[in-house]
């Protein structure tokens, strides 16, 4: 019987995606120095807690030599308040060979009785926790179950093992009875996946948290849970960072509410102020510049915080580009030493220098190159090829006179191209039809490419029964 | 202490913690491998081909 | 024998087939066991007359071994094709094609390709009751073509837009299959030797949207001018409808892995990679006959770029565009410009005096009374194809068959295929 032909392979509709998309950026810096800094790192470190502000520390050491010693030192420190031998070994060795780079051979001893005295309280203390586990699951007292599982979490995270700390946080689930429990999961959850950088899970969590929130009617004004709103927020806004939505990752930290923020165990309060400053650069057009970023009055006390960032941001506004523009090089290198920003610095810095270029010449009929050079700190022709890559990604509409270095606003003949994109539709539907009335004969011939079968008695397949 | 590195495995996790962190790059299985399979299931490998070079622009003056 | 002869024509002029096709089966073994018997008999045959008879005892003679001298067979088919009606050849269809394929198989052989695409042409039109219809002899008369390099005969067939496909035998598909696909192969190359890309392209997507279990070389070959073509027309490759098969990706991709990075690089805009991916596999290229191709994208990348150029400059010197196209100094550059301009590529001017292209707009401004009459027949075309869908859709759509399977599957179970078919507004 002939395979009857469905019409219904009208796939054409969405063309199936053949292209190769070439990611050729990868790890493009990961290995860099920087020389010199603003950075203080004793103020520095006040603003976080726990294994983050460890890894913060360490990711300063090792790009910056000057401030290698004094990370490890204050790390160095900090992890011998845990149970995390495993990290204070580490960061022992690496102490131990800055020290005797800088000639200073007094703290380069690793404390191995230190080391086995916390193995053990470790392991009295998560034997102790795991019998008060079980005799809780004996009683079946659901919140103390719950409890038991959160207490395990929060030792497997002091010992720094992020995956039985992730597991035992998720399990207190089954316990949770009340909205304000599922959020305090989804807290715990969000924190180690933040940890173990999976931001895919940071977000689902942060929706969960946020939708059982909601459930709370009039209690979600209470000064608590607008602290966990503003977590909640920056978290979100750190995952999108992660992952490059840097739009959607501004309109996250914009959401959060200074008098409420307390995340040390995340991010500080300035970081909101640098993350969501440079985000919202790097992705607002003016209109959105103004009504979410200068004039929202707790992001304005965020930027108190970062002086620098909130000059950035009005020069920006006010189309001062020039000195925009020096303000931030002056302060790459301390963002470069952010462990969550340094990784994106190059790529929000290049959007918003396209951005200015693009706002610079927005009210324009025709700007002279020179002057425009000028404007950005550059040169004629490396502006002139800043602007052809503009032109060619649809983001300026001007073409360039390089005989006389003007730019010239192109005036876009709406008919005409109409015209051609109706043609161009046309001549694709011709097609499309086309392939679809040859592809019927095809399947009602039952043309199909087969190899005969090897095996003797098999049956010749390809018929529509 | 417990051992550390066990990959996690619960209901909430499926595909245990760092599934979104896997590169799922496997493209191309190696060539060889899809020559083997070709060479099974291929058909049409004596059609005339033998055209020589019908676009060489070079060629034509 | 004189007797046999007689009886055919009697035979032939009563229009009794039935006995006709007996007494020929009847005497295989005896009167027409050698081509002699037969010329002897084909002979005495008038082909307009006796046409059936011609036709079959041709058929039988080309299947022996030793067919005896080609002039005379060539002749004879010559005679069938061109003086047996249309009407009496659409009785013996299958047998028409065996003699267009061995006729084929031998001209190629004796490298005179040129003589059997009158015969061919004229065999395709004998064979269709439409234009639209493709036959298995088409894929004959392209590879004749390509071989002869005269590519013109061709054109009146490939430019008709297929709708049928009549069988060549029922017994044996994968034959189909075959003269399929090289038609939209062969065709592909045809057009792609005259320049006309677009048209190449739709041939080749149609061999390679073929569906497939398995891999089918002359699919492979497709899939790499596709490549090729579709970077010289579009400067990447284009997508590929959702109803390819997989074995396009699964296979066909890997094993044009030399193709997919020429492509790469060619996103690249970069002239030193794209060389620098040719170099590496200019053995690949050469053994696959598509270095020809190959170079004609190296060159027009060049192009693709100096049209990027249009939109972002109103002028620019030829110093400067040829730092940007990466070519080696202005006299190219001018040489590539002015070559655009005649080809109509670009709109253009250059100033001799201190070398400084300006470029205009497309100077076509959709206005003139010949252009909108051009639109309008455009339109017009295509209303007709889709009323032609919208008819093919009504009729399918009355298939018993169709009907049936339908009916079975929503009296089964909710599959998929029920769901589709209700998004597509069929049932």
């Amino acid at each position: 019987m002939p395979l009857v032909a469905r019409p219904a392979d009208q796939g054409y509709l969405e063309p199936m995606q053949v292209d190769l998309v070439s990611e050729s950026q990868a790890n493009v810096d990961s290995e860099f120095n920087v020389e010199s800094t603003t950075l203080e790192l004793d103020y520095f470190s006040l603003n976080y807690a726990g294994l983050s502000k460890l890894r913060r520390l360490l990711f300063i050491a090792k790009h910056c030599p000057c401030l290698e010693l004094d990370a490890l030192k204050l790390a160095h420190d900090n992890v011998k308040q845990t149970f995390n031998t495993k990290l204070y070994a580490q960061i022992a060795i690496k102490l131990g060979e800055a020290s005797s780079r800088a000639g200073e051979a007094e703290n380069s001893q690793m404390d191995v009785n230190w080391i086995e005295a916390t193995n053990k309280k470790a392991a009295v203390k998560l034997e102790h926790l795991d019998t008060d586990l079980k005799t809780h699951k004996a009683n079946t007292i659901k919140e103390s179950i719950r409890r038991g599982h959160d207490d395990l979490g929060d030792h497997h995270l002091d010992c720094g093992d992020l995956n039985n700390a992730l597991k035992c946080y998720s399990r207190s689930r089954d316990y949770c009875s009340v909205p304000k429990h599922i959020i305090n999961m989804c807290l715990n959850v969000i924190k180690v996946s933040a940890l173990l950088k999976n931001w895919a899970h940071v977000l689902n969590f942060v929706n969960k948290a946020e939708s059982s929130i909601e459930l709370m009617g009039e209690q979600r004004e209470k000064p608590a849970n607008l602290v966990i709103a503003t977590k909640l927020k920056c978290a979100a806004g750190l995952a999108e960072l992660a992952l490059k939505k840097y739009k959607s990752a501004a309109k996250h930290f914009l959401l959060a509410q200074f008098d409420h923020f307390e995340y040390k165990e995340l991010i500080s309060a300035h970081d909101v102020a640098v993350y969501g400053g440079l985000c919202a650069l790097a992705t607002f057009d003016r209109q959105e510049l103004r009504t979410k970023v200068l004039s929202n009055s707790s992001f304005k006390l965020f930027l108190e915080l970062d002086p620098q960032i909130r000059d950035v941001l009005h020069k920006f506004y006010e189309s001062q580009y020039a000195s925009c523009l020096k303000i931030l090089d002056d302060i790459k290198d301390n963002f470069r030493l952010d462990l969550y920003l340094s990784s994106h610095v190059n790529t929000l810095y290049s959007k918003i220098r396209n951005r200015a270029l693009i706002q610079y010449f927005s009210p324009y009929v025709s700007a002279d190159m020179g002057k425009m050079a000028q404007s950005f700190n550059t040169t004629v022709p490396a502006l002139e090829d800043e602007l052809t890559q503009l032109i060619l990604d649809d983001q300026i509409q001007a073409r360039i006179d390089s005989h006389n270095k003007i730019l010239f606003a192109r005036e876009v003949d709406q008919r005409s191209t109409t015209f051609e994109k109706a043609i161009k539709m046309g001549k694709e539907y011709d097609k499309r039809a086309k392939a679809l009335i040859i592809r019927a004969a095809v399947i009602s011939n039952q043309i199909y490419v087969k190899s005969p079968p090897r095996d003797t008695n098999a049956v010749d397949s390809g018929s529509s029964r | 202490m417990k051992p550390t590195g066990v990959p996690v495995q619960d209901e909430m996790f499926p595909e245990g913690v760092d599934a979104g962190l896997m590169d799922m790059d496997e493209a191309c299985s190696s060539n060889m491998m899809v020559e083997l399979a070709a060479s099974e299931r291929a058909v049409h490998g004596d059609f005339f081909n033998a055209f020589g070079d019908l676009f060489d622009d070079d060629d034509l003056s | 024998m004189e007797d046999f002869i007689c009886a055919i024509k009697t035979l032939c002029a009563d229009k009794n087939n039935q006995q006709l096709s007996e007494l020929l089966n009847k005497n295989t073994d005896q009167l027409l066991q050698n081509a002699t018997n037969i010329d002897q008999v084909v002979g005495a045959l008038d082909p307009e007359q006796h046409s059936l008879a011609f036709l079959a005892l041709l058929s039988l003679k080309v299947t022996f071994p030793n067919p005896g001298d080609f002039e005379l067979l060539y002749m004879q088919i010559q005679q069938c094709v061109n003086m047996c009606p249309a009407e009496q050849i659409q009785l013996l269809k299958v047998q028409l094609c065996q003699l267009c394929h061995y006729l084929t198989s031998q001209l190629l052989e004796k490298k005179q390709p040129l003589k059997g695409i009158k015969i061919l042409a004229m065999a395709i039109t004998k064979l269709q009751t439409s234009p639209l219809q493709l036959t298995s002899v088409h894929a004959d008369l392209m590879q004749l073509c390509l071989v002869a390099k005269c590519f013109k005969p061709a054109l009146p067939f490939l430019e008709e837009d297929i709708a049928e496909i009549i069988k060549e035998s029922s017994q044996d598909p994968p034959s189909d299959v075959r003269q399929f696909l090289l038609y939209y192969y062969y065709g592909g190359m045809i057009y792609t030797a005259l320049k006309n890309f677009d048209r190449a392209l739709f041939f080749y997507e149609i061999a390679i949207t073929t569906p497939a279990s398995d891999i089918s070389y002359i699919m492979l070959n497709a899939y790499k001018k596709f490549i090729l073509v579709s970077l010289l027309e579009h400067a990447k490759i284009i997508n590929l409808p959702k109803y390819t098969s997989h074995v396009v990706m699964k296979y066909l991709k890997p094993l044009s892995s030399p193709y997919h990075d020429l492509a790469d690089a060619y996103a690249s805009r970069n002239p030193s990679s794209v060389n620098a991916v040719v170099a590496k596999n200019v053995d690949h290229f050469t053994a696959d006959t598509n270095m020809g191709l190959v170079k004609q994208v190296m060159t027009s990348l060049y192009k693709v770029t100096i049209k990027r150029l249009t939109k972002t400059f109103l002028t620019l010197s030829l110093n400067d565009m040829a730092n940007r196209v990466g070519l080696d100094n202005t006299e190219e550059a001018e040489r590539y410009v002015l070559q655009m301009i005649e080809d109509g590529e670009i709109y253009a001017s250059i100033n001799q005096k201190d070398g400084m292209v300006s470029f205009h707009n497309n100077p076509e401004k959709y206005n003139d009374p010949r252009m909108l009459k051009r639109l309008d027949d455009q339109i017009r075309a295509y209303q007709s194809l889709d009323d032609k869908l919208h008819s093919m859709d009504s009729m399918l759509a009355l298939n018993p068959q169709y009907i049936k399977k339908t009916n079975d599957i929503s009296g089964g179970f909710d599959d998929e295929g029920l769901g589709k078919m209700k998004d597509d507004g069929i049932l």
